[in-house]
C-alpha cells in the first residue's frame, strides 16, 4: 500500500518537476533550441520560434547548425 | 557570439550558451540558448548617433546635476567658450557668467528651473579669452521616476552673429549713415522717451538750421579726412551743448541728431523758464559768430533754430520736430523763434529787459535805498533795510517790482546781489567814518542767491574784507526760500549765525511754514508781511491773525519786525499786541544814504 503510494507519489512529483521545466523551457524570453547528437533539432521555443521566425514543426528533424547559424560561423 | 540566421535568410546577432545534457559520458541532447544581440546593438548605435550628433551640433550643450555641477559638455562648448571639456566638467555653468546680468536675473533663472520650469532667454556669457557671446539658452530640468529633478540640460545657440546683424539694423536705422550722427528717427524715440518718463516735464526742441551746409558738405568734404563738414560742425555743437546741463543727449556720444537737409535737432530739457532755452539756443549761435576752418578752408556759416516746446505747442515727438521747422520759417540768421507767437514776444521782452539790466550794471544804475526802522514802544531807530532801486538815465527811477523778477530768472541777481552788498558795506562804513550810531543793515537774499554756496562765500569775503563788524548786517530770506529745502536752509543759516550775522524771516505768513523747522532755524526775527497789518485795523480776524504770529514769534524767541506801518492806530494796536520792531511810511519811506545821515545825525 504505502510502496504503490510512494511509487505514485513519486510520478506524481516527476511529473510536476517535467511540467515545471517544461514551462521554463516553453516560456522563457531566451531563444531555446535542442538538438541530438544528429545535430537535429527536436525541440525548441516560443522565444526561438519569435527570434527564428520559423514555426516549431518546421525546425523539428532539420540539422541544427546549417539552419540557425550563420554560415560563416559554422565551423565555430 | 554566432550571429544566427532567421527563416528570411536574415542574420541576427546572438549570444549563445550551450547547455549539454551527457547520459553515460555521450552527449544526448544540446540545449542551445541564445539571447538576442540585435536590439542591444541598434540602442548603443542608436546613442552613439546621438552622441555624435550632440556633439557635432552648433549648439552648445552642457548637462548639470542637481546641484549644478557640470557632467557633460559638448565639443561645440570647447568651440565656443575656449575652455577644454576637463575644464568644464565639474565646474559650475557660472564658468561662462559676464557682467552683464545683474545677480537678480540669475536669480530668476535658477528659480525657473528648480521649480522645473524650462527656463529660454537670450544670455550674455563670457569666453575663456574675456570676450562676449550672445546665448540663445534653453535650460530644461530633467526628472526621474518621482519627478525629482536629477538633471539640468543647458542647450545654447551662439548667435552673436545675429546679435552683431540686429544692432546693425538698429544702428541703420537710427543713424545718418554718411554723418554717423544719430537721425530724425532717433531724436524722435528720445522725445517720446523722455515724455514717456514724465509727461508733465516741460521740453523744448530745438530744430537748428545751418544754411547750405549740405551743398557745402557735398562739394567740400574731403574723402582723404575722415570727417565731413557735416560732422565737424555737428562736433562744434555738441560740445556747446555737453556744457549746457539742459541740453539731453540723445545716444552716448551725442547731444544733436541730423536730420536730412540743412536740419538738425536737439533737446532742452529742465526748464524752470524758458529763459533757459533762449540761452541754450543763443550759445548754440555762438557757434556760428566766427569762421569754421575745414580742411585748411574757411567757412563763415549761419544757422536759424527754431524752436517748439512740450506740452504748450503739441505732445508728439513728431509734431514738435514739424512744429519746430515751421517756427525755422521767417526767423532772420542767427537768431531763434518759437513756435509759439506769445512766447516769441515774452522772450523779446524779456531779453530787450535783461540786456538792459546787463547794460545797467555795466553803468553803475543800480543804488540802495535804505529804510529804517524802530522800537515800537520807545520809537528809538533800531535797524534799517537795504533795498535795491534803478535808476535808468532815461526814464528815472525804475520800481523793483519791474526788474526784480528778471533779474531772479536770469543769473544776473548774483551780480546785482554783490553790487548791493558792496555798496551797503560801503554805506555802512562812511557812517561809521562820520562817527554815527550806526544801527544793523538788512540786506535780501533771494532763493537763486542762497542755493549757491559760492555766492555766499563771495558774499561774506566782501563783509570780511571791508572791515565792518558782521554784526552790523542782517540777512532777510523769505519765509517761501527757506522752507524750499529745509536741511540745506538750516545748514547756511547756521553757518552765517556762527559768522554773527543775524536773520530774517521775510514776508512771514505768506508761505507754508513748519514749525518744528522754525524751532530748528536759527533765526532772530519774523517780519510779519505788510499784508497782515493792513487788515490788522480791519476786522477782528485781521487782528487776531497778527496777535498770533507775534505770539507764535515770541513762542520761538524770536522778535517781530511788523513792515509797511503807515498810521499811528497801526503803531497803537502792535503795540499793544506787543510787537518789537516798526518798519514802514509812519516814520520812513525807503530813502537813499544821503538822507539817512539826517536821521543818524
Amino acid at each position: 500500500m504505502s510502496e504503490t503510494n510512494s511509487e505514485e507519489f513519486i510520478i506524481q512529483k516527476l511529473q510536476f518537476t517535467q511540467k515545471r521545466l517544461n514551462l521554463i523551457y516553453q516560456k522563457s524570453p531566451l531563444a531555446f533550441i535542442s538538438w541530438n547528437r544528429e545535430g537535429d533539432i527536436i525541440d525548441l521555443n516560443q522565444a526561438a520560434e519569435e527570434l527564428f521566425g520559423w514555426d516549431r514543426f518546421e525546425l523539428e528533424n532539420r540539422d541544427f547548425i546549417s539552419t540557425i547559424i550563420a554560415e560563416e560561423d559554422r565551423d565555430v | 557570439m554566432s550571429r544566427g540566421l532567421k527563416k528570411d535568410g536574415s542574420i541576427i546577432n546572438c549570444s549563445w550558451n550551450n547547455a549539454v545534457i551527457k547520459e553515460n559520458g555521450s552527449v544526448e541532447e544540446v540545449i542551445s540558448i541564445a539571447k538576442n544581440l540585435s536590439n542591444d546593438l541598434e540602442q548603443e548605435m542608436e546613442m552613439l548617433k546621438l552622441v555624435k550628433a550632440i556633439n557635432e551640433t552648433d549648439n552648445w550643450v552642457v548637462i548639470t546635476d542637481k546641484s549644478g555641477i557640470i557632467e557633460y559638455a559638448n565639443t561645440t562648448v570647447e568651440e565656443i567658450t575656449g575652455y577644454s571639456k576637463e575644464e568644464v566638467i565639474g565646474n559650475k555653468p557660472s564658468l561662462f557668467k559676464s557682467d552683464k546680468h545683474n545677480n537678480r536675473y540669475y536669480k530668476k533663472l535658477w528659480q525657473t528651473i528648480k521649480s522645473g520650469e524650462v527656463f529660454n532667454d537670450v544670455i550674455i556669457n563670457r569666453k575663456k579669452n574675456g570676450d562676449y557671446f550672445y546665448s540663445e539658452q534653453t535650460i530644461t530640468p530633467i526628472k526621474d521616476h518621482n519627478n525629482e529633478i536629477i538633471n539640468y540640460i543647458s542647450v545654447g545657440r551662439d548667435i552673436t552673429q545675429n546679435e552683431k546683424l540686429r544692432r546693425k539694423i538698429e544702428y541703420i536705422s537710427n543713424y545718418d549713415i554718411l554723418t554717423g550722427l544719430p537721425n530724425r528717427r532717433s531724436i524722435r524715440n528720445k522725445i517720446d522717451n523722455l515724455i514717456e518718463i514724465n509727461s508733465d516735464k516741460k521740453i523744448a526742441v530745438l530744430v537748428v538750421n545751418i544754411n547750405r551746409i549740405k551743398y557745402l558738405n557735398d562739394i567740400y568734404t574731403d574723402p582723404e579726412n575722415d570727417r565731413s563738414l557735416i560732422n565737424l560742425v555737428a562736433e562744434k555743437i555738441n560740445n556747446k551743448a555737453a556744457n549746457n546741463q539742459s541740453c539731453v543727449k540723445i545716444d552716448r556720444e551725442n547731444h544733436l541728431s541730423y536730420l536730412g537737409g540743412d536740419n538738425f535737432a536737439m533737446i532742452v530739457d529742465n526748464l524752470d523758464s524758458i529763459n533757459q532755452i533762449y540761452r541754450a539756443a543763443d550759445n548754440l549761435l555762438t557757434t556760428f559768430s566766427d569762421t569754421i576752418d575745414y580742411n585748411y578752408e574757411p567757412f563763415m556759416l549761419n544757422a536759424r533754430i527754431g524752436i517748439s516746446i512740450y506740452p504748450d505747442d503739441c505732445i508728439d515727438s513728431q509734431s514738435l520736430l514739424s512744429n519746430a521747422e515751421i517756427a525755422l520759417i521767417n526767423i532772420k540768421k542767427n537768431d531763434y523763434a518759437f513756435f509759439d507767437q506769445k512766447m516769441n514776444q515774452e522772450i523779446k521782452q524779456f531779453t530787450k529787459m535783461e540786456a538792459k539790466l546787463d547794460q545797467a550794471i555795466k553803468n553803475d544804475e543800480f543804488i540802495i535805498y535804505y529804510q529804517p526802522y524802530y522800537r515800537g514802544v520807545s520809537k528809538e531807530l533800531y535797524g534799517m533795510e537795504a533795498l535795491i532801486r534803478w535808476q535808468n538815465p532815461t526814464k528815472g527811477l525804475i520800481s523793483p517790482a519791474e526788474f526784480i523778477p528778471i533779474l531772479e530768472n536770469s543769473q544776473l541777481i548774483k551780480k546785482v546781489g554783490l553790487i548791493v552788498v558792496k555798496k551797503v558795506v560801503k554805506s555802512i562804513k562812511n557812517w561809521l567814518d562820520a562817527g554815527y550810531k550806526v544801527v544793523p543793515v538788512s540786506i535780501n537774499l533771494s532763493a537763486r542767491q542762497l542755493e549757491d554756496n559760492n555766492h555766499l562765500k563771495d558774499i561774506y569775503q566782501i563783509i570780511g574784507e571791508s572791515g565792518i563788524d558782521n554784526s552790523l548786517i542782517k540777512f532777510e530770506i523769505t519765509e517761501s526760500s527757506a522752507m524750499d529745502d529745509v536741511n540745506y536752509s538750516l545748514k547756511v543759516m547756521n553757518k552765517m549765525k556762527a559768522k554773527g550775522f543775524s536773520i530774517s524771516i521775510d514776508d512771514f505768513g505768506t508761505g507754508y511754514s513748519s514749525f518744528s523747522y522754525l524751532q530748528k532755524f536759527p533765526i532772530d526775527y519774523l517780519k510779519i508781511d505788510i499784508s497782515f497789518i493792513r487788515n490788522m485795523t480791519l476786522s477782528s480776524d485781521g487782528k487776531n491773525i497778527v496777535e498770533s504770529i507775534i505770539n507764535i514769534a515770541h513762542l520761538l524767541n524770536l522778535k517781530t519786525i511788523a513792515e509797511g506801518v503807515e498810521k499811528e492806530i497801526e503803531l497803537n494796536e502792535l503795540n499793544q499786541l506787543g510787537n518789537d520792531f516798526i518798519q514802514g511810511y509812519y516814520f520812513n519811506p525807503p530813502m537813499p544814504a544821503k538822507e539817512i545821515e539826517k536821521i543818524y545825525s
